[in-house]
């Protein structure tokens, strides 16, 4: 095994929860966010003699993960439009399955199901900045600093973002609450 | 009014909620082997271009030595078109000034080597000259 696979493959074994968690907390699903870490590693591997040491290696990882998750996003954003056209005309849409926590009673499981897809939904309406510092500020391992790094932003900035990006989902939510 | 305002509440507390009881995902050693997978596979799709020389010639490469080709031939075709056109050009120049030498020599007015018209005999030179 030469230097850079070991490398490599101490990198992915560092740093390999942190990414899949990222993701996962951007597509909810364990099969999607594993791909797309896949993707991100695949991605490391090839450029990684490209890498300039403007910032940390574990940030620009990171970097990936994020614009990695919001392509799925985009893309699925696009396959749901498309997927309501295909309900009108009576076919299913699978990607809009949402891998629910298990709950005693089906209703319970029922009303935590239709939750996500309300988070989900919202979440959906941010913009791309405002939903990255959200989400990673209630992920275990981010610091505001870490954020600030990886959206190529201030501390400040990062705050702000995540304090808006509060305000509009409460926003969303309580119209949708109110309509029920 | 205020007791479904506080449901409302209640209910957007919930759903933001959510997120902070997200349960982190283990990974697994498949992930990394099936990362290891993929990696090796694209390595050895990468080798197809080399055509197992091991001479390190990649796809990139190839289409580099083709486009240079493309170039070269386009090149000496219009070297070739330019030289042909030059040489007819030169032929026709040099047939058309034979042609005009010729008309001109040709021509009575400086036809002076043609024995084109009648010249006196000797007999008669000479009696002109001792008349």
């Amino acid at each position: 095994m030469t230097s850079k696979e070991e490398f490599f493959r101490n990198l992915v074994l560092e740093h390999q929860e942190m990414v899949v968690n990222t993701c996962y907390r951007f597509v909810f699903n364990r099969e999607d966010a594993e791909d797309l870490a896949q993707d991100v590693f695949m991605e490391v591997h090839r450029s990684l003699d490209q890498f300039r040491e403007e910032a940390k290696l574990s940030t620009w990882i990171y970097r990936i993960a994020v614009s990695k998750s919001l392509d799925h996003l985009r893309r699925m954003k696009r396959k749901k439009r498309f997927g309501s056209l295909k309900r009108l005309i009576g076919a299913e849409d699978p990607s809009e399955e949402i891998a629910a926590p298990s709950y005693e009673t089906p209703a319970e499981a029922l009303a935590e199901k239709e939750r996500f897809r309300m988070l989900q939904n919202a979440l959906d309406t941010l913009p791309d900045s405002q939903k990255t510092a959200f989400l990673l500020s209630k992920q275990d391992g981010y610091s505001n600093q870490e954020i600030a790094d990886i959206l190529n932003t201030s501390v400040s900035a990062v705050e702000s973002l995540v304090h808006r990006a509060k305000k509009n989902l409460h926003e969303k939510l309580h119209a949708y609450y109110s309509n029920q | 009014m205020n007791k479904r305002h506080d449901n409302i509440e209640a209910e957007i507390e919930k759903t933001l909620g959510l997120l902070d009881h997200i349960e982190p995902l283990e990974v697994t050693h498949h992930f990394r082997v099936r990362l290891m997978q993929r990696i090796e596979q694209q390595q050895s799709a990468r080798g197809v271009g080399n055509f197992n020389t091991g001479w390190g010639y990649s796809r990139f490469d190839l289409r580099l030595a083709f486009m240079a080709i493309l170039i070269i031939i386009n090149l000496a075709s219009a070297l070739l078109v330019v030289n042909h056109n030059s040489n007819t050009q030169v032929k026709q120049g040099i047939s058309e000034v034979m042609d005009n030498q010729a008309y001109d020599y040709t021509r009575s007015t400086y036809a002076y080597y043609d024995q084109t018209g009648t010249f006196p005999s000797d007999s008669e030179a000479n009696g002109d000259q001792n008349q």
